[in-house]
C-alpha cells in the first residue's frame, strides 16, 4: 500500500532516463564514489596527521603542506572508490547485453 | 537487394526522453511561509557564521592545517574525533526518527538542495517574472528583452554562487584573512579551487539540476521509504473526497453535479518543484514541500469548500482509522537518540581538555647510576587543549619507592600547545619487580580538575 507504483520500476527509472545508459552509469559510479571518498578522507585524516607522513617520507625540510595531503588523499580515495564501483556496475550488468 | 529499402524516418528517432525544465508556479500559504522562514534562517546562519567572533578568533573555524576545530568556546582536536562521529550518528538517527514520525520534513524544509533552490528560484522570478512569463520567455526567440533578462539572472546566480563558495572556504580559512587575500589577488591554489568548486556546485545544483538531484542523486530519497509506515505523516490527495474530478461553477456544491471536490484546476501540479501530480498518489519524487497543499487550500477557499483536499495525513487516517504516534519504531529510534545525545553531552561537559602520553626512552632501557640506583628516562607529552596556559605538577605512583628527578617537576604549557617534558625516575635497583608498572599523574596547579594519568613501565636489573 505504502509502496508507490513508481517504485516497482525503479531499476530502470532509478538513474536519469534522459541520459544515455553508459553516461548515466558513469555518473552514478563517479557520484557514489565521491560520497565515499569524502567520508574516507575525513576519517583517515582525523586519525592521521599529514605532518607524520611528511616526516615518514622525509620530503626534506620545510613545513608540510596539509592541504596538499588532504586533497591528494581525497582524489586517491575517489579513484579507489571509482574502481570498486565501476567493477561492481560492470559485474552486475548482464554479460549478454 | 532489389527490394526497396524503407525510407528513412523523417524525424530522427529519439531514444531518450528530453529533460523538461520544471517551472514551479509561485504560491502563498502557510507552508510556503514556513519554508521561506527556514530558508532565511538557515541561509542566514550559513552566511553570517564565518563573521562571528569569539575572543580573538573566528567563532566557528575548522583549521585544517593546525588540525583543530573551533566551535565557540570549544576547541576540538583530532583526539576528539569521537565527538564528530557521535554527532554524525545523532544526525542520522535524528533523520530516521523525524522521517518515521513526519515523513520527508527534511527534504521539504531543511535540505540545502531545497533551501538553495528556493533562493535561486527567487532570483529567477525577480529577473524573468512569473511562471507564465518564464515559459513565454523560454519559447520566444532571442531579443534584447530576453538577453538582458537572462543576463541579469545569470549575474545574480553567479554572484550568489561565488559568495556561497567564498563563505564555504571561510569556515576553513579565516573570513577576514580570506577577504584580504581575495582583494589583493593572492589566494592560494587550493583556496581558489575550493571556492570555485563550491560555487560551481551551488550554481549547477540550485540553478540547473534542481529536482534531478533529489530524483537521481540523493541516497536519502531512495531509502526514506524504509522508515515509512502507515502512521507516518505524508502529503496526500484525498481521492475519496476529490474524485471524480471536474470543473464546476463557484458556489455549486460538488455533490449536486455528481462530482468530487477536485475541480481539476491543476494548480497543485503547476506549483510542484519536482513536476509531479500528487493526485496520482504518493511518489518517491515528492519532497514533501507542501506547496500543493497551499495551492489547493487557496482554491478550496475560493470555492467555498473546506480545506484539506490535499493535506498532511497518514495512511491509517486516510483509510478511516486512527493514527498511532507512539509505536515500536518511534520508541526505538527515540530511545536510541536520547541515549546517544545524553552520552554526547555528558562526555563533552565532563571532558578534560588535557592529554598525557608517556614515552619510555628505550636506549638504554635503564642504567645504574653511582648511588647504585636504577634510572629510567621518560618523555611526557603534555597536550593542553584548554584555551589558556596551565602549569602542571607531575607525580608518580609508588612514591616511597620511586623518586622523580627533578624532585618536584613543574611544566608550563601554553594554550593548545604540545609540550614534551623529559623526566628521570629512580629506585633502588633490586627493590621491585622488573618491569614494574608505574603511573604518571599531571595536575594543573590552579585547577585540580585538570588532571590526566598515563601508565608506563619501569625497568631495572633482574636478580
Amino acid at each position: 500500500m505504502m509502496r508507490p507504483k513508481k517504485m516497482k520500476n525503479l531499476d530502470e527509472q532509478g538513474t536519469n532516463p534522459e541520459l544515455p545508459v553508459p553516461l548515466r552509469r558513469s555518473l552514478t559510479v563517479l557520484w557514489c564514489s565521491f560520497l565515499a571518498a569524502g567520508a574516507a578522507t575525513m576519517v583517515t585524516f582525523a586519525l592521521l596527521d599529514p605532518a607524520r607522513l611528511w616526516a615518514c617520507f622525509s620530503f626534506g625540510g620545510g613545513t608540510p603542506n596539509h592541504l596538499l595531503f588532504y586533497s591528494a588523499g581525497f582524489f586517491v580515495f575517489w579513484a579507489m572508490g571509482t574502481t570498486a564501483a565501476a567493477l561492481t556496475a560492470f559485474m552486475l550488468s548482464s554479460p549478454r547485453t | 537487394m532489389s527490394e526497396k529499402r524503407a525510407p528513412a524516418a523523417a524525424a530522427p528517432v529519439e531514444y531518450y526522453e528530453a529533460h523538461k525544465k520544471v517551472y514551479p508556479r509561485e504560491i502563498k500559504g502557510r507552508f510556503t511561509t514556513l519554508r521561506i522562514a527556514t530558508v532565511w534562517l538557515l541561509l542566514g546562519v550559513y552566511y553570517i557564521g564565518p563573521w562571528l567572533r569569539w575572543d580573538d578568533r573566528q567563532a566557528i573555524l575548522f583549521d585544517l592545517p593546525a588540525r583543530r576545530f573551533y566551535i565557540f568556546s570549544l576547541t576540538l582536536w583530532p583526539q576528539d574525533f569521537i565527538y564528530l562521529t557521535l554527532l554524525l550518528v545523532i544526525s542520522a538517527l535524528g533523520l530516521f526518527f523525524v522521517t518515521a514520525l513526519a515523513g520527508r520534513l527534511w527534504c521539504g524544509y531543511a535540505c540545502p538542495q531545497t533551501v538553495w533552490t528556493e533562493a535561486f528560484l527567487w532570483m529567477e522570478r525577480i529577473t524573468e517574472g512569473t511562471r507564465a512569463q518564464q515559459m513565454k520567455l523560454a519559447r520566444s526567440p532571442w531579443s534584447f528583452q530576453k538577453l538582458w533578462r537572462r543576463s541579469a539572472k545569470q549575474l545574480l546566480w553567479i554572484s550568489f554562487a561565488l559568495w556561497t563558495g567564498y563563505t564555504f572556504v571561510s569556515y576553513f580559512t579565516p573570513a577576514t584573512e580570506l577577504a584580504s587575500k581575495v582583494l589583493s589577488f593572492s589566494l592560494g591554489p587550493w583556496e581558489t579551487f575550493w571556492i570555485l568548486f563550491y560555487s560551481f556546485a551551488t550554481y549547477g545544483n540550485a540553478g540547473f539540476l534542481r529536482e534531478q538531484v533529489c530524483k537521481y542523486m540523493c541516497p536519502y530519497a531512495r531509502f526514506q521509504s524504509a522508515m515509512f509506515d502507515k502512521d507516518t505523516l505524508i502529503i496526500t490527495y484525498d481521492e475519496a473526497r476529490g474524485e471524480p474530478r471536474g470543473s464546476r461553477p463557484r458556489g455549486v456544491a460538488a455533490a449536486t453535479v455528481d462530482r468530487g471536490d477536485c475541480i481539476d484546476c491543476t494548480l497543485c501540479v503547476q506549483v510542484c518543484p519536482t513536476g509531479i501530480d500528487i493526485r496520482k498518489g504518493l511518489q518517491y519524487e515528492c519532497i514533501a514541500c507542501a506547496a500543493c497543499i497551499d495551492a489547493c487550500d487557496t482554491v478550496m477557499d475560493k470555492m467555498g469548500d473546506p480545506r484539506g483536499l490535499i493535506r498532511y495525513t497518514t495512511q491509517h487516517a486516510l483509510d478511516g482509522g486512527k493514527t498511532h504516534i507512539l509505536r515500536p519504531r518511534i520508541a526505538i529510534y527515540g530511545v536510541l537518540l536520547l541515549l546517544i545525545i545524553a552520552a554526547f553531552f555528558g562526555s563533552l561537559l565532563t571532558r578534560t581538555p588535557l592529554d598525557l602520553d608517556v614515552l619510555h626512552d628505550r636506549s638504554p632501557l635503564y642504567r645504574i647510576i653511582e648511588s647504585g640506583e636504577a634510572e629510567n628516562v621518560y618523555t611526557l607529552k603534555i597536550l593542553n587543549k584548554d584555551d589558556r596556559p596551565h602549569t602542571f605538577s607531575v607525580s608518580v605512583s609508588d612514591s616511597k619507592l620511586l623518586q622523580l628527578d627533578p624532585v618536584a617537576p613543574r611544566f608550563t604549557v601554553g594554550a593548545g600547545e604540545l609540550f614534551p617534558a623529559v623526566l628521570r625516575v629512580r629506585r633502588d635497583a633490586y627493590a621491585g619487580p622488573s618491569p614494574q608498572t608505574i603511573t604518571f599523574t599531571i595536575t594543573a596547579e590552579q585547577d585540580a580538575k585538570m588532571t590526566a594519568t598515563a601508565d608506563s613501565r619501569f625497568f631495572g636489573p633482574i636478580r
